[in-house]
């Protein structure tokens, strides 16, 4: 699975009118009454894909954690404040309506999944998209991880920022960044090791949560050690990386990348 | 290849709080009891309520979420290295909006948001080695789930998997669809009728697993499926049928079958003026195709239209009333639209062995179809 494009977008806050301004330089698409979650998915999977040849019919995957968390908290307050819910605002809390949007927007035919989990999202959802690949179920993939910043909800999450940062995939190697080789779960840190004794890689990338726990981690002496996200992964990547992202209960995404 | 069975199942849902309960209600429904049961279950307002009195929001949906889940692992009998094994998946549209509400509306606060407390909530009853995949596609939902497990079965890449359909009743989803001027005034559902005014929401929460190897006679095997996207509008699919007609076609070849194969299709049969017209075109399409037809089952007058939940509360109850011999009759069917020749179900069915396309439709263009049968000379 060939790793086409990618763009990464992350921002402390932007509210809807600042993204339909940004959108409004890259897109005709209409965006009147369009929630800022999907606002923040088009503005991603757009740039995206703006200098490649997309496939008419990929499969999309939203990857997201808190999904319509603003609009959520819109209808929550009409419905205290006047018992009522505006058919616009109702539609803005479901998140299917961000692949039609998408879809529509791109002048693709995409059926489209928003995906969700304790944690690594992406990482996931990139596993579903292999899974999809090696199982012949479809050929090419938009695949977005995309959150809105909650600092208007409570304070205490101010720390949380505006992200929309996609990537797009398919099978064919002209044009592509990077391959993704193998991509692999490993449900605790002792089979990773024993994965990773197996294989040889020149560089190793690992996540936050996997870069505490890099001294549990056998790693070959001889590779080059990196710390970063998926995005750095494939922007660094070199014959034979591995990347590995691994959650709070230490189970691990190992992804086998490669240039060509 | 795997073989794909669906070893044990559990529901709660207006008919019932537990399986058993529910398909004996659902077997018993006839147009003369029907009233009595519509008037108990919209006591508050014309929606399909768990019958079980609960403290509040979050009482009902985490006690129903484990009532559930324990009743599918006590039926598959799976020791703990098999649920160790097990791949999770959680579908729903509304998610956690109940609990959101029942948080903001009550005190002010807003706890949980995300999905780590119902996460943690389900890892904590069953210690599988996997994270849980949460699909969210509207009401195609459990059906999409159940076809993302399929396939990891059927490609041998997991032995088993569990599909937790869930949709609890929210002020924001109900009053959005009053928005929207979908729900029905009547409070009669009447799907692909003439008269139909609208639909009628419920609750439900179900769970089916999945294995590679049948454990009961009684296991109804997955045995094709097909997904399409409609890109006609965010809330109607496209009035010519087009998008569901080819998901019945890619379905019936995905499971090598030929139309005359099936016994029944069980229509999603929304209630909404649109999308019911748009399914009754395309099945009338379908039978003038094949110059055949076959029976049209609608089961959402029993149990309303459960949202992202409705693929496997309704696969559970189509499949347990085969297993009872029984297919329950179409309700509240009269008049079909112009043009439309085709009536559902309208005794019910005495049949032991049926091959089903279960059809489903979702908010957003989704389309998805999935055959399943427990006749053994179409098990694949």
């Amino acid at each position: 699975m060939y790793i086409k494009s990618f763009f990464k977008y992350q921002n402390s806050y932007l509210d809807d009118k600042e993204y339909k301004k940004l959108l409004k330089s890259i897109t005709d698409f209409d965006l009147r009454r369009i929630s800022k979650f999907n606002l923040l998915a088009l503005y991603g999977s757009i740039n995206a894909t703006k200098d490649i040849d997309l496939d008419k019919n990929p499969t999309i995957y939203i990857a997201t954690n808190n999904a319509c968390v603003d609009e959520i908290y819109r209808v929550l307050k009409e419905l205290k404040d006047t018992n009522d819910v505006a058919p616009f605002d109702f539609l803005g809390i479901n998140t299917n309506n961000t692949g039609f949007y998408i879809s529509k927007a791109l002048g693709i035919n995409a059926l489209s999944y928003t995906i969700s989990s304790s944690d690594l999202i992406l990482e996931k959802s990139l596993e579903l998209a292999f899974n999809d690949y090696k199982n012949s179920v479809s050929n090419s993939f938009l695949i977005g991880l995309t959150d809105s910043s909650m600092q208007n909800i409570s304070q205490d999450r101010s720390k949380t920022q505006d992200n929309s940062s996609w990537l797009y995939l398919d099978g064919t190697k002209d044009g592509s960044k990077a391959l993704i080789k193998d991509l692999k779960f490993f449900s605790s840190l002792d089979h990773l090791n024993l994965h990773l004794q197996t294989i040889s890689y020149k560089n190793i990338i690992l996540n936050a949560p996997t870069k505490e726990l890099s001294d549990e981690i056998l790693i070959n002496k001889n590779s080059n050690l990196l710390f970063g996200d998926i995005f750095f992964a494939i922007e660094h990547t070199h014959k034979n990386s591995l990347y590995i992202a691994t959650n709070s209960k230490r189970r691990s995404y190992l992804i086998t990348l490669e240039t060509l | 290849m795997s073989k794909v069975y669906i070893t044990a199942s559990s529901i709660s849902c207006a008919l019932g709080c537990d399986k058993q309960s529910s398909i004996e209600k659902f077997l018993s429904i006839n147009e003369q009891n029907y009233k009595e049961y519509l008037e108990d279950c919209f006591l508050d307002a014309p929606y399909y309520k768990i019958p079980q009195e609960f403290k509040d929001q979050s009482d009902k949906f985490f006690s129903t979420l484990e009532n559930v889940i324990g009743s599918a692992l006590m039926e598959a009998d799976l020791h703990t290295a098999q649920q160790e094994e097990l791949h999770i998946y959680l579908a729903s549209t509304s998610m956690n909006i109940s609990l959101l509400e029942d948080s903001f509306l009550n005190s002010d606060t807003l706890e949980a948001f995300g999905y780590q407390n119902i996460v943690s909530f389900i890892e904590d009853l069953i210690p599988s080695n996997f994270p849980i995949t949460i699909i969210q596609t509207a009401c195609t939902s459990a059906a999409n789930a159940t076809i993302k497990a399929y396939e990891q079965i059927k490609n041998s890449n997991i032995k088993r998997a569990m599909i937790i359909g869930f949709e609890f009743y929210n002020h924001s989803t109900y009053k959005g669809f009053e928005s929207l001027m979908l729900l029905s005034n009547s409070g009669i559902y009447r799907p692909f009728d003439k008269n139909s005014d609208g639909l009628i929401l419920g609750e439900a929460c179900s769970v089916i697993i999945l294995e590679d190897h049948k454990k009961s006679h009684e296991n109804f095997e997955i045995i094709g499926y097909a997904t399409n996207f409609d890109n006609y509008s965010i809330t109607s699919s496209n009035p010519n049928g087009e998008a569901t007609l080819n998901c019945f076609k890619d379905a019936l070849k995905s499971a090598n079958l030929s139309f005359g194969d099936l016994d029944f299709i069980k229509a999603h049969a929304t209630g909404s003026e649109n999308s019911n017209l748009s399914e009754a075109t395309a099945i009338q399409r379908l039978f003038d195709d094949e110059k055949s037809s076959c029976d049209i089952v609608v089961l959402k007058p029993y149990i309303g239209h459960t949202l992202g939940s409705c693929a496997t509360n309704e696969i559970i109850l189509l499949s347990e009333a085969i297993n009872q011999n029984i297919v329950p009759k179409t309700l509240n069917f009269k008049e079909p639209y112009k043009g439309i020749t085709f009536r559902p179900l309208d005794k019910e069915r005495i049949i032991s062995e049926a091959t089903v396309l279960f059809h489903f439709v979702g908010f957003g263009g989704s389309n998805a179809s999935i055959i399943l049968t427990n006749k053994s000379s179409q098990c694949i």
